[in-house]
């Protein structure tokens, strides 16, 4: 493809990079959100790469490597997608601090990669303008040129690198198009002298600044860094931590902002103006239109998906869609990995003799991590479909849409990106309500976020509605199965959003305000960045069940096989098991919790498996795998689903479980926040301390409280209508 | 020592060590809550931390 080609400055620079300490070259990846920043990423460390956190804050670090074409290790660090410099948001703070080598615990980078959309020149070039002037060597990724090129608009890398003053390589990150030319021009471009500002200031502003520069010289700046800075500062409320040493700082922006006002300029406008007034020049010099009058593809499919009518209405569609496939997909392979462990279970049965190891092993550590594990094709399969979702750009329309209904609820758009974070998992996403700078509203997105039907508890749907819901269709192509598990999914976002109307208007009273995003184009997403992002999830799912599940498994065991009793004479093989069971420690702790449960049509085995499952919710199935192993002198059958349709209640013989008790039962999980991490994340993130306990208190049992109260709800009424 | 006994000891020390990590797990939850500065997102969390 002819646009994917680099600028002479990129790869006839004259020699390559003096990497630092330990021959490693640092660098970092910044750009606007939505440029293939992360495809881009992936594409050039593939699958050598660490997750964590910035020392002292909740922004994620992701890091990676690669070689060059000489063998030598380049470190990767991508930088959270930020619109400008300007730190006013936590992102924004650390992608600067960083840049200036001001961030605790991370290398200075020794190249910039900007990451830049070829089809937005105009929007990215703002942030990509004020990295240029930080004095570091730069190399700027013209990304997405293909899908600038099929809207019309073509950008000339050549050109554009004499305007910028740093090399400028043409990228189509998905495809892994231009890599070996980024390479290549980064590898020489920390051997280049940095680029500098490109455009001029009114020689008021200039003369104004000119204390306040000194004052950052002062303070450690290279003197391009403290232009930036300085002009960043004219309109911005807070200097920010990284200045806070800088001595004398604050009342000299103060003297600026009022000699800048003074000569009849505006301190907050000067930067925009400034810089978007020499972009608007640029990209008229750089960038060709080609476009015609007919729409794209991306607003004709627009005008379908964000309608105010058939745009919620689709949005409900494909939901039911990607629940149905769930199940209709996983079934067989969860077949298969219940053969695996039910073979597993018959072969260690049958190679150790007679004993606790045996029972440990079988009906402990097998059936216990086994029952949890066979949902590993469904927790696959659903974060596939995220995944798709999120790279063709349709999650950022589902954000769109539901703005409308947040905003009805009282909550602010943002909350919108932690709440369907909560959908994986609610400990990121109570971390990332630090964007939602209200406190008020961001304590009310923390509040209901567990509400969301988070990862952990599919093993408990799944396991409910494969035992006890029928695999009827419905309407033709939709099943009762799927359509359970979205009703699951929307019961839990309608009470979130309810809830958050009833906090909204008694505890936190607030105004809401509108949500500002960018839509991206549609395209077809990466099949490398999907394989990552949902092995990475598998790799998480699998390593849960190998510690915590596996740990709780052999501890509820031992708890459900000690102390031993002496078999009544004349019983049946199985009525012994459920004897001894009933006598353990955990039958003894089940009977006891029983009357608490007993109002929900459960008995003391669901119980215990709520009980034990505060630690979390997947261990639940695996307390009822461990039960049911023990239980059972069958060694060899790992279906828990069928074990759960044929038991009894032994004071009445008759079926002990019914669709209406497990229907009642999914519904507490729905509510019920049985998870210790999001208590713990959430004392922490509602301030700490005994704020943070009393708001973590008044979460647990307001949830615990909708749950059982719905599920006694649910049991009573069904009852009432003759579902028993 | 005979078979029965010596299955007992190895489970006796299997659920000792399921018993400790638990605990441990437990514990470093509940200090995470209380340090600001490394969270409460165990690394099994499930999200990825």
């Amino acid at each position: 493809m002819d646009a994917v080609t680099a600028a002479p400055a990129a790869t006839h620079a004259p020699s390559p990079a003096p990497a630092r300490g330990g021959g490693v070259l640092h660098v970092a990846l910044v750009g606007n959100p939505n440029t293939g920043k992360s495809t881009l990423f992936n594409a050039l460390t593939g699958m050598r790469q660490r997750v964590g956190n910035y020392s002292g804050v909740t922004v994620e670090r992701v890091e990676g490597r690669y070689r060059d074409a000489e063998g030598k290790p380049v470190a990767v660090l991508d930088l959270p997608g930020t619109y400008s410099l300007s730190a006013s948001s936590p992102d924004e703070e650390i992608a600067l601090a960083v840049l200036l080598g001001r961030a605790e615990g991370v290398d200075t980078p020794d190249v910039v990669v900007i990451v830049v959309d070829a089809q937005n020149l105009e929007r990215n070039l703002f942030l990509a303008s004020q990295v240029l002037e930080l004095g570091i060597p730069a190399v700027i990724a013209l990304n997405q040129v293909d899908a600038a090129l099929a809207a019309g608009i073509r950008v000339d890398p050549v050109e554009l690198t004499l305007e910028l003053g740093a090399p400028v390589v043409a990228t189509v990150a998905t495809r892994g198009e231009g890599l070996d030319l980024l390479k290549q021009a980064v590898n020489r471009t920390a051997a280049l002298p940095p680029a500098t500002r490109q455009f001029e200031l009114p020689a008021e502003a200039a003369a104004a600044l000119e204390p306040v520069d000194a004052c950052l010289v002062r303070g450690g700046f290279n003197p391009s860094a403290a232009a930036m800075e300085s002009l960043r500062l004219l309109a911005v409320t807070q200097i920010g931590p990284h200045l806070a040493h800088v001595p004398g700082l604050a009342p000299a922006v103060e003297t600026a902002r009022a000699a800048v006002e003074a000569a009849g300029l505006s301190p907050r406008a000067l930067e925009a103006e400034a810089r978007y007034g020499w972009i608007a020049d640029v990209v008229e010099r750089t960038t060709s239109r080609t476009h015609s009058a007919k729409k794209s593809l991306t607003e004709r499919v627009d005008a379908v998906v964000l309608h105010r009518v058939w745009g919620p209405i689709l949005f409900v569609l494909l939901m039911a869609l990607v629940f149905q496939s769930i199940f209709s997909w996983a079934e067989p392979m969860i077949g298969w990995v219940e053969g695996v462990f039910s073979l597993l279970g018959g072969a260690v049965g049958g190679a150790l003799p007679e004993g606790d190891l045996r029972s440990l092993l079988v009906d402990g550590v097998i059936a216990g991590v086994g029952s949890v594990l066979v949902f590993l094709p469904q927790i696959t399969i659903l974060f596939l479909f995220i995944g798709i979702l999120e790279d063709t750009g349709y999650m950022a329309r589902a954000a769109f849409i539901m703005d409308r209904f947040m905003r009805s609820v009282g909550l602010h758009g943002r909350s919108f990106i932690p709440l369907l974070s909560g959908y994986a998992c609610a400990v990121p996403g109570v971390m990332s309500t630090r964007v939602i700078e209200n406190p008020k509203d961001r304590l009310a997105t923390i509040l209901v976020l567990p509400l969301m039907s988070c990862s952990a508890r599919i093993p408990v749907y799944t396991l409910l509605i494969g035992a006890f819901i029928p695999p009827v269709a419905v309407a033709g192509i939709f099943n009762l199965q799927g359509l359970t598990l979205l009703a699951m999914y929307l019961l839990g976002t309608l009470t979130a959003l309810a809830m958050a109307a009833v906090f909204k208007k008694t505890l936190l009273k607030g105004r809401a305000r509108p949500l500002i995003m960018e839509l991206p184009p549609y395209r077809l997403p990466s099949v490398r960045s999907l394989a990552l992002s949902v092995g990475h999830r598998a790799s998480m799912f699998l390593r849960k069940a190998g510690t915590v599940i596996l740990s709780l498994s052999i501890v509820l065991w031992a708890l459900a096989t000690y102390p031993k009793t002496h078999p009544t004479p004349g019983l049946s093989e199985d009525a012994a098991q459920e004897e001894q069971l009933a006598h353990s420690a955990l039958g003894r702790l089940g009977h006891a919790i029983e009357p608490a449960v007993r109002p929900l049509g459960y008995d003391w085995k669901i119980g215990v498996g709520i009980v034990s499952s505060l630690a979390a919710r997947e261990v639940f199935v695996s307390t009822m795998g461990t039960i049911y192993g023990v239980g059972s002198a069958d060694e060899t059958s790992g279906d828990l689903r069928q074990k759960l349709q044929r038991e009894r209640d032994p004071r009445t013989g008759m079926i002990a479980y019914t669709p209406l008790i497990a229907v009642g039962l999914m519904v507490f999980y729905v509510y019920a926040m049985m998870c210790m991490s999001t208590v713990a994340v959430v004392i922490r993130e509602t301030g700490g301390g005994r704020t943070g306990v009393q708001w973590a208190a008044f979460q647990f049992a307001y949830m615990l409280a909708l749950a059982y109260g719905s599920a006694f709800l649910v049991y009573r009424v069904g009852l009432l209508l003759g579902f028993g | 020592m005979d078979p029965q006994m010596m299955q007992t000891l190895v489970v006796g020390l299997i659920v000792l060590a399921a018993l400790a990590y638990v605990g441990r797990r437990a514990w470093r939850t509940v200090a995470a809550a209380r340090t600001p500065k490394d969270g409460g997102c165990g690394s099994d969390c499930g999200c990825g931390h």
